[in-house]
């Protein structure tokens, strides 16, 4: 009703309404009270609104007006790099009686005051007049003076009032033989890009002192010259001014707001825009983040969600509890540990090897551990389980485990923590008559580092860690992937141990180690107590070293809080851009945990570990933003937990993904289980009704009561065959014919009468066939409750179908796009010819089957699960083309965010790591 | 409806304008006793007060508009400083050939129930910001603020202005006219 109302006056208001319109509503206003005063409530409201929009537009003016008067510094300190020659302080306070003159308006008298306080003689002084706030003048010679509240002290306390600003300059050699201005600092000669003067008053004529915080003077120099310093001017005895204490000039680094700012790597966000992904920044930054959790994830645990689908298998379906499987860890010498899967299987049961020597008809097992950074996979899987060949007629080519198998697999342990190792196995349980479809399932188990042993992690840190380091050439060369480097440079097999041990020794030995003796001006250590086994552990760790700036430490950075510091600075972003393309996570620590050091010096320190493009930006010179420790001890504290919880959320959103899919993949494979099972238990009632049909068919052509006990008396020929004499029970013929589907007649000798079972071939050959991705044909027959589901292989349809029986069916074709279907209302035993199926929605293909299912026979059997079945299986391409979307999707965004991913030779766990996600 | 008798561009390069004066009048509000913060509310008010009143088809300036935001300042913080019980600033002394009227008046009721709309919202202050204030489209709302349609923006327009309404409703009940 009132929505009603809001819409009516607004047409109103509007002058939306025709003239009918009106005249009814005004009418109806007339009479209606409420309605008078919601009007007169939606006018005052929409009056209010406009207001208040007024009020955002002034307030947006007023923040304009603040950042125009910051752009103004930063625009003029952008035109070049500027710097300071020489500002003279002066320190001098004199205590004059002021006139009483108005600060505004700088009458003569008061101006010839305060020339007395002229420094520089014989140039004209410039006035500016400071409010009392933060405020930029322009010198004429185009000098930038920032000033703020707190540059002034008055008597030592801070002076927050109105100022007279004198300023002079003098920059041309003629100002300086004009003013007498000397260039000496002692005894030596300087060089001079100007020398300056600044003087401030308060209105009514006291000089003013420079507090700690003072003036910020930007000077615009034509070309920028090395080594260039601050010197300070100190009025001598004799009149001249002597230039002492030369400081380094810094230049302000340009501040900006986190909001923003641009922090990701720079090809990241045009590669989202060129694909047209969310432009909204917080979808980015959880996108950015997950390709952490990629990495920091090491699918642990997702034990939870597994035990709990296993457990409820174990209730529903009991094939898979034939065979158990259960992990522990033996931990070896050298770090390296074997990961041991005892399997147990009932009696009866068997399972397949992992390597087979002939093809066999079971699935071969698998036991596959997932690599991580944390310890390395070595070799494959080892198996040394007794075969059983249970090869017989009707399967060949059997050889299988029983009781009890064992699978082997090793690890290396390259880092000191804890970890888990998770991984896969699947097998395929078989019970001599038949093999249930294979199961794929997870496990994890926890891991804890070798007692006694050194791991590769802790002899890298203490050996190797002081010069060499896995990425960055410093005093040492970098040593990721070095043995790979060392066989394809040609060094003979083995020297690189020897190297490690004794370097002079190695270098005699081998021309490439003699190359690599003479890269380095500095000798290395000799390690003579390193084994190969331990040298490999080393480098075991540093190859599985990742290199790259986590999004986590980024994005924690990237927050208004940080505003006011070093990193929301325009300088910073520039900087920001390079240290993506290091991937190097130490050189953005430099930046961040140093907020304290102005931002050169930081330069210069990333300079120092071997990044030398950061020249260019150390030559700047440019300063900080200056901030007391209370606020850094917040800051830092404030980093540290937001990146923990950034780096626990990637993590905890990839999982969740992981377990997502993993849920999924269970519930899909429980599905075709039951399918499966569904299918076995179908062909059974099936072929005992059919037979059950044809026997009662034999039994009243060959004129045998139904009922009649069938006993040894009665003997039957089959095809005119067999002689009469053997003894045989009608049923086993039947029996066999039905199985075979073959045709047969039977022949009772006594009376002489005939019965006959017809098996006629249908075939069809379906059009375009590999364009589905299943292919059945639902078989329905009217004499049977029971349907058949046939595969159609190869798009060729093949079948027996019983004479006496009429039929209906279904052909459905599978694929991502779609169900198709064709539908044959009276099956003959026939040549079809080719048969092209049409699409069909879901539901239609719903209707239809049913339909034809349920107008054959009174009660059929129910198609309900088995359509579901296939539903699910749509579903299932539908999620997988997705996860192959999202995956491509991924892949094409990774190198965006890890530039170095595909510059370095991946380690076997890195590659593995990214196949997982696809 | 009042019919927007003001282009948003057209305010936007005034303010622009205008707020170059800043420090001249914050200087002068200073004088009288006040201080920084308040002094650029008070700039911010006038701002808006000018703006309105421009809009205003009855009325002509008799002055220009600084002069007249100089007033209108002057007596918002006069009128604030007698609130606050400053009475140590002599009315005397303050030129008040201007006195308020009935306009100013209500200017000044309707900043008080203006106050109860920063209740609403973050999302239906921006809508209606964008409709009513700069008198953008439904479809043009719809694109910015990831609407499905601009049918559904529409809705939420509704849904907005009852709220807007209710707000405002309740305000009217606690806040009393202003009294010179």
């Amino acid at each position: 009703m009132e929505n009603n109302w809001n819409q009516l006056i607004e047409r109103y208001l509007n002058n939306e309404f025709s003239a009918e319109g009106k005249v009814a509503f005004e009418n109806e206003l007339a009479k209606n009270t409420d309605l008078q005063a919601e009007l007169e409530l939606h006018k005052l409201t929409v009056e209010l609104l406009q207001r208040h929009s007024l009020r955002t537009l002034v307030k947006k003016s007023g923040k304009w007006y603040r950042l125009k008067k910051q752009l103004v510094v930063s625009a003029i300190a952008l035109t070049g790099i500027i710097l300071i020659t020489a500002i003279v302080y002066l320190l001098a306070v004199k205590n004059d009686t002021s006139p009483e003159n108005q600060p505004e308006q700088l009458e003569h008298s008061f101006v010839q005051q305060i020339e007395q306080h002229l420094v520089f003689a014989n140039i004209p002084a410039q006035y500016f007049e400071f409010t009392g706030t933060s405020d930029v003048f322009l010198s004429e010679t185009g000098v930038l003076l920032s000033l703020t509240e707190h540059s002034f002290l008055l008597n030592g306390n801070r002076y927050s009032g109105e100022a007279i600003i004198q300023w002079q300059e003098a920059q041309t050699p003629s100002d300086f033989a004009k003013a007498g201005l000397s260039t000496k600092s002692g005894d030596r000669l300087l060089e001079t890009q100007g020398m300056f003067s600044l003087t401030a008053f308060t209105p009514d004529g006291k000089k003013l002192d420079l507090s700690d915080e003072g003036v910020y003077i930007q000077v615009p120099v034509d070309n920028v010259k090395e080594g260039m310093k601050l010197f300070k001017g100190v009025p001598q005895p004799n009149g001249d001014v002597d230039w002492q204490d030369p400081v380094e000039l810094e230049r302000l680094p340009k501040q900006k707001n986190m909001n923003d700012m641009d922090l990701y790597p720079s090809r990241y966000e045009p590669k989202l825009n060129e694909l047209k992904w969310h432009t909204d920044k917080k979808k980015r930054d959880s996108l950015y983040l997950s390709f952490e959790g990629e990495i920091v994830s090491n699918i642990e645990n997702p034990s939870d969600t597994i035990t709990a689908t296993a457990n409820q298998q174990k209730t529903e379906n009991r094939i898979y509890d034939k065979v158990r499987w259960a992990f522990h860890i033996e931990y070896l010498k050298n770090n390296e540990a074997d990961i041991i899967a005892t399997v147990t299987i009932d009696n009866g049961w068997y399972i397949g090897p992992i390597r087979q020597t002939i093809e066999g008809v079971l699935l071969p097992s698998t036991f596959r551990i997932i690599p991580t950074s944390y310890y390395k996979v070595v070799g494959e899987p080892i198996e040394n389980n007794d075969l059983e060949n249970l090869s017989n007629e009707t399967a060949e080519y059997l050889i299988g485990i029983e009781k009890k198998a064992i699978f082997k697999q090793r690890i290396r342990i390259l880092n000191t923590n804890k970890t888990t190792v998770s991984g896969t196995y699947s097998f395929q349980p078989f019970d001599i008559q038949k093999a249930f479809p294979p199961v794929e399932r997870t496990f994890s188990i926890t891991i804890n580092a070798p007692n006694n042993q050194l791991t590769g992690e802790q002899l890298f840190k203490s050996n190797c860690a002081t010069c060499h380091s896995p990425h960055t050439d410093g005093t040492a060369p970098k040593l990721k992937d070095v043995r790979y480097k060392w066989e394809e440079g040609g060094a003979k097999a083995g020297t690189i141990y020897e190297w490690v041990r004794n370097w002079e020794k190695a270098a005699y030995g081998d021309p490439y180690a003699m190359f690599v003796a003479k890269l380095k001006p500095v000798s290395m250590n000799k390690f003579p107590s390193l084994t190969n086994a331990q040298i490999d552990a080393i480098f075991d760790y540093v190859d599985c070293q990742q290199r790259f700036i986590p999004p986590s430490k980024v994005l924690a950075i990237w927050n208004s809080k940080f505003n006011k510091t070093n990193l929301a600075t325009q300088d910073f972003e520039d900087r920001m851009k390079f240290i993506h393309e290091t991937c190097d996570q130490q050189v953005l620590d430099v930046y961040v945990k140093n907020l304290s050091e102005p931002l050169w010096k930081l330069d210069e320190q990333v300079v120092g570990m071997g990044y030398t493009q950061f020249q260019e930006f150390a030559t700047q010179r440019v300063g900080k933003i200056k901030i007391n420790d209370a606020h850094q001890k917040n800051l830092d504290a404030f980093y540290n937990t937001t990146v923990k919880r950034l780096q626990n959320l990637g993590k905890k959103r990839v999982e969740e993904a992981l377990r997502k899919e993993q849920k999924w993949d269970h519930h899909m494979q429980k599905e075709r289980e039951k399918a499966f099972i569904r299918k076995g238990m179908r062909e059974n009632e099936n072929l005992s009704e059919e037979f059950g049909f044809n026997l009662k068919n034999v039994y009243r052509q060959l004129g045998i009561t139904v009922g009649f006990r069938i006993n040894g008396s009665t003997s039957v020929n089959r095809n005119g065959k067999g002689n009469g004499t053997a003894i045989v029970n009608i049923d086993k013929y039947v029996m066999e014919a039905t199985i075979a589907r073959q045709s047969t007649v039977i022949t009772d000798p006594k009376t002489g009468k005939t019965a006959q079972i017809t098996y006629k071939p249908v075939s069809a050959q379906i059009d375009d066939y590999k364009k589905y991705d299943k292919l059945f044909l639902y078989l329905f027959s009217k004499e049977m409750n029971s349907y058949q589901r046939l595969d159609v292989n190869n798009g060729i349809l093949k079948y027996n179908l019983n004479g006496d029986m009429n039929y209906s069916a279904a052909i459905i074709g599978m694929s991502e796009n779609g169900y198709f279907y064709h539908q044959i209302d009276k099956l003959s035993a026939v040549n079809l010819g080719t048969i092209a199926l049409e699409e069909v929605s879901q539901q239609e293909f719903d209707q239809r089957i049913n339909a034809l299912n349920n107008s054959r026979i009174n009660q059929p059997m129910s198609l309900k699960e088995e359509l579901q079945w296939l539903f699910k299986e749509k579903a299932n391409y539908k999620v997988q083309q997705q996860r192959r979307k999202e995956a491509a999707f991924r892949n094409t965004i990774r190198p965006t965010v890890f530039p170095c991913f595909t510059e370095t030779k991946m380690t076997e766990a890195e590659v593995v790591d990214i196949e997982v996600f696809k | 409806m009042e019919i927007k008798t003001y282009n948003p561009q057209d305010v936007k390069k005034e303010l622009t304008t205008l707020y170059k004066h800043f420090p001249e009048i914050k200087r002068l509000l200073r004088t009288f006793g006040c201080d920084r913060v308040t002094a650029e509310d008070i700039f911010q008010e006038s701002l808006i007060i000018y703006i309105r009143k421009k809009s205003d088809a009855d009325f002509e300036f008799q002055l220009e508009p600084i002069h007249f935001i100089k007033q209108t300042c002057k007596l918002l913080w006069f009128n604030l400083a007698r609130k606050e019980q400053q009475q140590n600033i002599s009315v005397s002394s303050i030129d008040l050939e201007d006195t308020p009227d009935k306009w100013m008046e209500r200017e000044l009721h309707y900043k008080q129930l203006e106050t109860a709309l920063t209740k609403i919202g973050n999302q239906c202050k921006q809508l209606l910001h964008l409709f009513y204030g700069l008198g953008w489209s439904m479809i043009e709302i719809a694109r910015k603020m990831d609407f499905r349609s601009d049918k559904v923006a529409k809705a939420q327009k509704y849904r907005c202005i009852q709220k807007a309404k209710s707000l405002v409703q309740e305000a009217q009940l606690t806040v009393e006219p202003i009294q010179f």
